[in-house]
This record gives C-alpha cells, sequence and structure tokens, in this order.
C-alpha cells in the first residue's frame, strides 16, 4: 500500500476508541457490529468504485481517521455521511500521490502486452472451480441458477428462484451478490497462492 | 437492464462518465440508503456480465473498456464473471423436480427394517432363508404371468426421440453428434416413466464447410431450453472472438463479444426462445489487436423444432 497514507497518521488505533466508535453506531454492540460491516463495505466499494488501487487498505484508512475523531471527542451526528466526507478526502490524496510517482512515459520500461491482455485462464479456471466447490451446494445452485440466462428469461429465473427460497427478489439479490464477492475474493486468494 | 432514469445515472457512475457533483450526490446516497448501495453493486455487476456476454451497446462498451476496465481489480471481476457466465450457462438444469412424494412405508420396508432388527439374533442364516424364500416366489410369480413381462418389454425404452443434427450427405465436416443432458432419472420402476425433456442440446460447428453455404440443419426436440454451440477455430489466431447471429433476413438474434477460446473452440448458449424456425447465419469474427471484429467465417443454419 502507498506509504501516504500511513506516513499522514501517527495515530494508532486501540481498542478503547474502537469501542468508541462503535458505541456511536448504536448502543447494542451486536447491531453496531453490523453497521460497522455495512460502513466498511461501502466504503470498499466507494474506493473501488472510484478506481483505486488498494480500496481495502483505503477504507481501513478512513476508518482510522473517523475513529481518531471520535476519540478525540468530536461529535459525530451522522457516521456513514461523515465516513464519505473523510473518504473522498482520502481518495483525493491517493490521487495527489500517484500524481506525485508519475514518471516520464519515455522512462518507462516498454511493456509486451496491455494488462488486460495478460492471462492466465487455466489457473484462473482451477481457482474458480477450486472456490465454486468451497461454497456450500445450495450457495453454488442458487449463484448458478441466478446468473443464467439473458434479458427476458433471465428474470423470470431470478422470480422463480425467489420464489423457491421463498425470500424476496432484493433480499436474493443481496444474498447473490454477497456469495459473488466471496466468489472473488477466494479467487484472488487462490491465485496469489499459485502465481 | 432497466433504463429508468436513476438507474442511468449509477450506470454513468459506474462507467466513470458523471460529473463530480452528481458523483458526490448519488455516493452520498448509497451512503445513507443501504438499499440505493445494493442497487448500484447489482447493476455493476450486471454491467459485468452485459460486456462478458457481449451485450452492451458500443458508447456503453467504449466508457466500460476505457474507465472501468481500466483498474487491474476490475479486469480481474470481469475474468471472474466470464467463468461464472460460462459455468452458470452450462448449469442450465437446475430447476429442481419436484419432491417425490415420500411413499408410506410398504409391508416390505417395514419387513426389512425388522430384519435390521433382527440380524443380531437370527444372524446371516435367517435372513439368506427370507431371501429365498423371497426368490422362489418372485420367479414363481414371473413364470405365471408371461404375459406382462411381454407388455413390459413391448414398452419403448425412451419415449423422448433422440435430437439429431440432420446435415446435408455427405456430411465433408466432423460434425459432433448432439449431446442432450438428461435430468437425472428419478423415476421409479412401478411408476410410469415420465417423458424426460433434454435441456441443452449441444451442437458443433466448424471445418472444411466454412463459408460454402452449405446449410447446417438443427433440429430442436420440444421442451429444450438451451443449445450449447460449439465453434471450433482451425486456427487460434485472437485472443478473443465475436459471435454474430442474425436470421436470414438479417434481424439481429444475439450478439456475443470478447468470447475468450477454450481450446480450439468458442463456445455460446442460446435460449431456444431465441430460434424459432427459421434460417440463420451465424458470422465468427475475431477481435483484432485494435478491438474491431476481422470476419472469419459464416455459417448458414436452418432451425426447426419438433
Amino acid at each position: 500500500m502507498d506509504s501516504f497514507l500511513s506516513s499522514k497518521t501517527k495515530w494508532t488505533l486501540t481498542p478503547e476508541a474502537f469501542a468508541k466508535l462503535l458505541a456511536c453506531l448504536d448502543p447494542d454492540a451486536e447491531t453496531a457490529g453490523e453497521k460497522y460491516e455495512a460502513i466498511r463495505q461501502k466504503l470498499v466499494k466507494f474506493f473501488d468504485w472510484r478506481g483505486a488501487h488498494f480500496p481495502e487498505d483505503c477504507a481501513d484508512e478512513t476508518l482510522n481517521r473517523v475513529t481518531r475523531k471520535i476519540d478525540e471527542g468530536d461529535a459525530i451526528q451522522d457516521v456513514a455521511t461523515y465516513c464519505h466526507g473523510v473518504a473522498r478526502l482520502v481518495f483525493l490524496e491517493t490521487l495527489k500521490s500517484a500524481d506525485s510517482k508519475r514518471t516520464d512515459f519515455e522512462e518507462l520500461p516498454p511493456l509486451a502486452a496491455p494488462e488486460s491482455v495478460i492471462e492466465e485462464p487455466d489457473e484462473r479456471q482451477e481457482c474458480f472451480n477450486h472456490c465454486l466447490r468451497e461454497l456450500p451446494a445450495a450457495s453454488q445452485q442458487v449463484l448458478l441458477q441466478y446468473y443464467q440466462d439473458e434479458k427476458r428469461s433471465k428474470i423470470n429465473n431470478r422470480l422463480s428462484l425467489a420464489e423457491r427460497l421463498s425470500i424476496p427478489l432484493n433480499a436474493l439479490r443481496n444474498r447473490v451478490q454477497r456469495l459473488r464477492d466471496k466468489l472473488e475474493q477466494c479467487i484472488h486468494h487462490c491465485l496469489q497462492k499459485n502465481p | 437492464m432497466k433504463n429508468s432514469a436513476q438507474e442511468n445515472l449509477m450506470l454513468r457512475y459506474l462507467l466513470g462518465d458523471l460529473p463530480e457533483e452528481q458523483q458526490f450526490a448519488l455516493e452520498q446516497e448509497y451512503f445513507a440508503e443501504q438499499e440505493k448501495f445494493e442497487q448500484v453493486w447489482a447493476l455493476e455487476n450486471e454491467l459485468i456480465d452485459n460486456y462478458v456476454r457481449g451485450n452492451l451497446p458500443n458508447k456503453e462498451r467504449a466508457l466500460f473498456e476505457r474507465n472501468y476496465l481500466a483498474s487491474s481489480k476490475h479486469q480481474a471481476r470481469v475474468a471472474v464473471a466470464r467463468n461464472l457466465v460460462q459455468a452458470a450457462d452450462e448449469n442450465i438444469v437446475v430447476e429442481p423436480e419436484p419432491a417425490p412424494l415420500k411413499p408410506n412405508p410398504s409391508w416390505w420396508s417395514n419387513f426389512l427394517a425388522s430384519l435390521q432388527l433382527m440380524q443380531l439374533a437370527w444372524g446371516g442364516v435367517a435372513a439368506l432363508a427370507v431371501l429365498l424364500a423371497l426368490g422362489g416366489w418372485w420367479y414363481l410369480r414371473n413364470v405365471s404371468t408371461p404375459t406382462e413381462q411381454i407388455a413390459r418389454q413391448d414398452a419403448p425404452a425412451s419415449p423422448v426421440p433422440a435430437p439429431s443434427v440432420e446435415a446435408p450427405t455427405p456430411l465433408p465436416i466432423a460434425l459432433e453428434t448432439p449431446k442432450t443432458e438428461l435430468p437425472t432419472p428419478t423415476s421409479q420402476p412401478s411408476q410410469p416413466a415420465r417423458p424426460a425433456v433434454p435441456a441443452v442440446l449441444a451442437f458443433a460447428l466448424g471445418g472444411a464447410l466454412r463459408s460454402s453455404g452449405e446449410i447446417h440443419r438443427l433440429s430442436i426436440p420440444s421442451g429444450t431450453k438451451h443449445v450449447r454451440m460449439r465453434v471450433n477455430l482451425e486456427d487460434k489466431e485472437h485472443q478473443r472472438y465475436q459471435i454474430k447471429l442474425r436470421t436470414i433476413a438479417g434481424v439481429d438474434v444475439l450478439t456475443q463479444q470478447a468470447l475468450q477460446p477454450f481450446g480450439q473452440a468458442v463456445f455460446i448458449t442460446i435460449p431456444t426462445s431465441k430460434l424459432p424456425n427459421g434460417d440463420y447465419s451465424l458470422t465468427l469474427s475475431g477481435i483484432n489487436s485494435t478491438g474491431e471484429a476481422e470476419e472469419i467465417t459464416k455459417y448458414f443454419l436452418r432451425v426447426t423444432h419438433k
């Protein structure tokens, strides 16, 4: 991860400070934990959609800064909105950092091929198969059926799947998104393990 | 994908095509509302899947390739989506069979259960005796009712006609025999056999007939949901391929862009609902380094539903 984030913040997260953040989210510890996870996920996706190279690290840095503010006694009414504001600053810092490290194009070594073309289809396929098998059988089926087909038949397919599972369509969508996310993470780790 | 104003806004956000002010406003919304966040996330997945399936309009595809794919994380996500879409399309038969009604325990199963209880006491000898007795009863019963047995033999083994690909005779190319993936038979011998429905019909194209104008005949058995088409490649000169299926009148039926070859072939899955009876042309193109499609070959298909 770029060193700009750690160099910006010398403060270290403590269990007490983290407890204050959680208390700010909800008086009930379990609900607070869930809200924390939801905010972190939004932050990760925010950085991801903005094209940051290390969305998880940026999300954690944002949460650290927010926690620090709370620990220092700042009253924050809406933690999620506040996080968004801090996240934008962190993102701008990543851009500035990238700018400062930019090298003249001519100085760069020639690339054999654009990154998007460099692939390892067999390894990826193997990791995909492995990670899919890691999911419980029922989850595999839900995931595969959810993404089957196109257009009208896809919609019908999802409706019948939701009906069969006795859950609303948006609950099915959320479940499948998390399964897909889990699958992606597993494949990412699998490819790192077998470079 | 719905084209509501809100979805369009989200789509432009994901494609990096939204002014900063609107980006900020949308982000504020999804940070405040979980449902909004889930919608953007779902739209991202739809966007990726549509790209992988070659269903993005040109403008969106260009933005996607220029902005979304600029991130290596996003490239990896698209690669996973390719695997996922392929696996999903190959996993067509997932509609579960209705759960078979659990029959009331028969005297036979009760008897077997009691045998299990008895086995410690009586051991193998008693069980053998019972089996011998039953075997004798079964033999006598079958010998005494020959007509019933003959009737069973006369019954057709499979009520479903085998799917076939009719090709011009003689067939000068290696046209694979279509393979039908049938659901696992679940019917019990005592029940009347239920007609099995082939869910996926496999069909192969490729070889010396390319662009020769010959018509490949594709007969789709009733009830088939999808045709899995394998288009063989004579040489793998491109990283990506495109398949365009049109009616003979030139109406677009399906376009799949950025297809990745597996071995010496590319694969597409076509819902049979998109293939009414009629004649079609299928164009295989390679995607060159500038992203343009270069036509490699064209096939002609005649689809009939049986």
